[in-house]
């Protein structure tokens, strides 16, 4: 049984606000990328790190206020980005981009094991953001309200992926970010301290890796150390689609996987209840890559190719 | 000079005790030490752990094994952790005449090559004498065979459908999920839910079968019923999703533990769709760690499928639970419906140990009186539990439904039989009658007429 326009329509707010947080931590990907050629798998597990201090703050202390424990979440994420960058940005700076990500696949490991050993997933935790619980001022679009926590994930990756934008475009420190990602080498003998900007990209990755731990932690109610970690799958995928380069791309892309991912959900009785399509959704994102991949890889075939002629 | 000196005594003496008198008042001091936790002299009021002697068991120890789950999202050793917890406090309390027992447990990631060799390493290398507190979701169709050649009749907990009536070598406590489930929907039903969705997790319902007996029930009711098989259900998307199956005025069943359920209702509240249908779960969020993160949204709107009595009662197990887990339990679990299995697995065990002489507490005397337990009572059970010598074991037929209230877990409804659709609790309530394992005498006999 196919769903109703108006059944599948109700899906779309959810796969947007969650599309946005893989929107938010794509474009961190794509910016720490273009800066060091590193492409972090880490994105979240850091994020999630951030999430569990964030969370032992409100309810293993009674001295930490909730707002400073959700600072203290962004600032995990930055700090634990830096210090990877710190060590060992320079160690893989000369290296291929391929061994410099695989780097970062010991360090979601070694963060996925302490998460495990240090929040087990045998105890009930999660975060509330107080704009979780603004019921009387969410938006209801047909049968469902869309909490301010939804509204905001949205808003703040449009702010994240124009404030980047802006900032690569008319900054001093975003043009030393393009030029180091134009050419490493080159940037380096005009004078640019290249380890110092490197060192801000893995800080400010970090801090929205950790703002995007929070906002996820808001809109999924739930905090489990695995699940969180391959989040980082769904932003992988937009940031592919956005070819590591274009902000709005990967923008666009990941609230394209987190909208059909929503909507894929309405699919339960669909072709069959045995079978539905519903429970193919976790490809989604794999999916969506692999054809976004193939049709820009025919484009920039056919483009070259007239470009040859 | 000396009569002022003996006055100056007498008023030290008396300023002294008055200081004591009104500490006792006070409550500063006391009289004597409290009696260790689970001592004294059982009666129909006062339930003790095992002899309750108060004093620890020195001789040599009984090995008892167990295999539990733990995987990300299944964290069943909630309930071999209540297991040792009573073994401990029967240790703290002469043992099994004398004897500390040694509880022995192994940790299955779900894989079904190491389930069969921690049975096998049990039994052959570790000697255990009885496998108890096991709940595991494959142990029931892995090892079935294998206790059966070794003649050990595991009392646990279940999971996977063969325990349920598939196999006499699994007596358990528990009902399971699919009958679980399928209480669940006979409280939907009752508070009138015009459809049942039942969802269970791929993680561990691996076969499919769990949520069968549910939408067999509302199909024998004229329902629509509908079953769903879900990951771990991490994003909102979910609770729209069951929400918009069941349609207003449907009911909806999650059979997941704790955290899993709250991730769904949550995102139900925040939607705004939460009353758009009535809402039921399995036993596993019988649990004083969901009234607590709850909410009061959520007062008296969800039935929750209990297959054990409250824990909350002036009963004489009940009270002993809640003293065991005070001073005995990791404090990482809660008060649950997974802490009274494995407390009442324990209990039940070590009831029938010390009813067996010094020559008979080896794995033959143990496991053949496991298969002799017959109409014996707790006020945690709604029916008195039993094993007999039977082709399978399903017990448990009888549970209730609870809620959250105020923080707190209340009974809703009280104890109602699971509705006969499948063969297996037709058989059971058969044999029942039959073989009258829930009346007569009572083995093991209670603790008071030991």
């Amino acid at each position: 049984m196919l769903p109703t326009l108006h059944d599948l329509v109700q899906f779309v707010p959810l796969g947007l606000a969650v599309g946005a947080v893989y929107g938010v931590s794509g474009v961190g990907i794509v910016v720490l990328y273009r800066t060091t050629g590193v492409l972090n798998f880490a994105y979240g597990a850091i994020g999630a790190l951030g999430v569990f201090v964030a969370f032992d703050l409100i309810n293993k202390t009674s001295w930490c206020p909730d707002w400073l424990a959700f600072i203290a979440c962004v600032l995990v994420g930055g700090a634990v980005t830096l210090a990877y960058g710190l060590v060992f940005g320079p160690v893989f700076a000369a290296r291929d981009p391929l061994v410099k990500s695989a780097a970062t696949l010991g360090l979601t490991l070694i963060l996925l094991a302490f998460m495990s050993w240090r929040w087990p997933a045998n105890e009930v935790r999660a975060v509330s953001l107080p704009s979780d619980n603004w019921h009387d001022y969410g938006y209801q679009i047909g049968d469902i309200r869309v909490s301010w926590t939804k509204i905001i994930a949205l808003l703040f990756a449009f702010v994240v992926t124009a404030g980047t934008t802006a900032f690569l475009r008319y900054t001093k420190l975003g043009t030393a970010y393009r030029a180091i990602a134009n050419d490493r080498e080159i940037t380096a003998t005009l004078g640019v301290p290249v380890r110092r900007v490197e060192t801000s990209a893995w800080l400010v990755s970090g801090f929205v890796c950790g703002a995007s731990g929070l906002l996820l932690s808001g809109l999924l109610n739930s905090l489990e150390a695995v699940t969180l970690t391959f989040l980082v799958i769904s932003s992988l995928a937009a940031a592919l689609i956005g070819r590591l380069q274009s902000l709005w791309v990967t923008l666009a892309a990941a609230l394209v996987i987190g909208v059909v991912e929503s909507c894929l959900q309405a699919f339960s009785l669909w072709p069959s209840q045995d079978q539905p399509l519903a429970q193919y959704r976790a490809m989604t994102p794999f999916v969506l890559a692999i054809v976004a991949l193939l049709v820009l890889g025919r484009k920039r075939e056919l483009t070259l190719s007239r470009a040859g002629h | 000079m000396r009569s002022k000196m003996r006055a100056g005594t007498v008023l030290a003496v008396g300023g002294v005790v008055a200081l004591l008198l009104a500490a006792l008042a006070a409550g500063a001091v006391k009289t004597s030490a409290a009696a260790p936790v689970g001592s004294g002299k059982p009666s129909p009021t006062k339930s003790v752990c095992g002899l309750g002697s108060g004093k620890k068991a020195k001789g040599t120890p009984i090995k008892i094994g167990s295999i539990v789950t733990v995987a990300p999202g299944v964290n069943w050793d909630e309930i071999t952790d209540n297991v040792r917890a009573y073994f401990n406090c029967v240790n703290d309390n002469g043992g099994i005449n004398g004897r500390p027992i040694k509880y022995i447990v192994h940790v299955d990631p779900i894989n079904p090559e190491l389930v069969a060799a921690f049975a096998k390493k049990l039994i052959e290398e570790e000697k255990v004498v009885a496998i108890v507190g096991t709940i595991d979701v494959m142990d029931c169709a892995v090892n079935a065979a294998y206790y059966a050649q070794k003649k050990f009749y595991v009392i646990g907990d279940g999971v996977h459908d063969l325990c349920y009536g598939g196999t006499p070598y699994h007596i358990p406590i528990n009902m399971g999920p699919a009958y679980s489930t399928l209480g669940a929907a006979q409280y939907l039903w009752r508070a009138g839910a015009k459809s049942i969705v039942a969802v269970s997790p791929t993680g561990v319902d691996a076969a499919g079968t769990w949520n069968k007996p549910a939408v067999e029930f509302a199909k024998s009711k004229g329902l629509k019923g509908i079953d769903v098989h879900d990951p771990y259900p991490t994003q909102a998307s979910y609770a729209l999703k069951y929400v918009q199956l069941a349609g207003d005025g449907g009911g909806v069943i999650l059979d997941y533990t704790t955290d899993q359920l709250l991730t769904v209702i949550k995102a139900a509240e925040q939607q705004g769709i939460a009353n758009k249908v009535l809402w039921a779960a399995s036993t596993p969020a019988y649990d004083t760690r969901f009234a607590a993160r709850a909410g009061s949204f959520w007062d008296n709107k969800i039935g929750i499928n209990t297959e054990l009595r409250p824990f909350t009662t002036t009963g004489p197990d009940a009270t002993l639970y809640r003293q065991v887990y005070k001073k005995y339990t990791p404090k990482k679990w809660g008060l649950s419906s997974f802490g009274e299995f494995g407390f009442l697995d324990a209990r039940i065990a070590t009831e029938v140990l010390l009813t067996l002489r010094p020559n008979q507490l080896n794995a033959k005397g143990v496991n053949t009186a496991f298969t002799k337990i017959k109409n014996w009572k707790s006020d945690l059970l709604c029916r008195p539990f039993y094993s007999g010598n039977l082709p399978g074991h399903l017990p448990n037929n009888w549970d209730l439904t609870s809620t959250g209230k105020n923080g707190k877990m209340v009974q809703r409804e009280p104890c109602f039989p699971i509705a006969p659709v499948t063969p297996e609790v037709k058989a059971a309530r058969a044999a029942e009658k039959k073989y009258k394992l829930t009346s007569g005498v009572s083995y093991p006999p209670p603790a008071w007429q030991r």
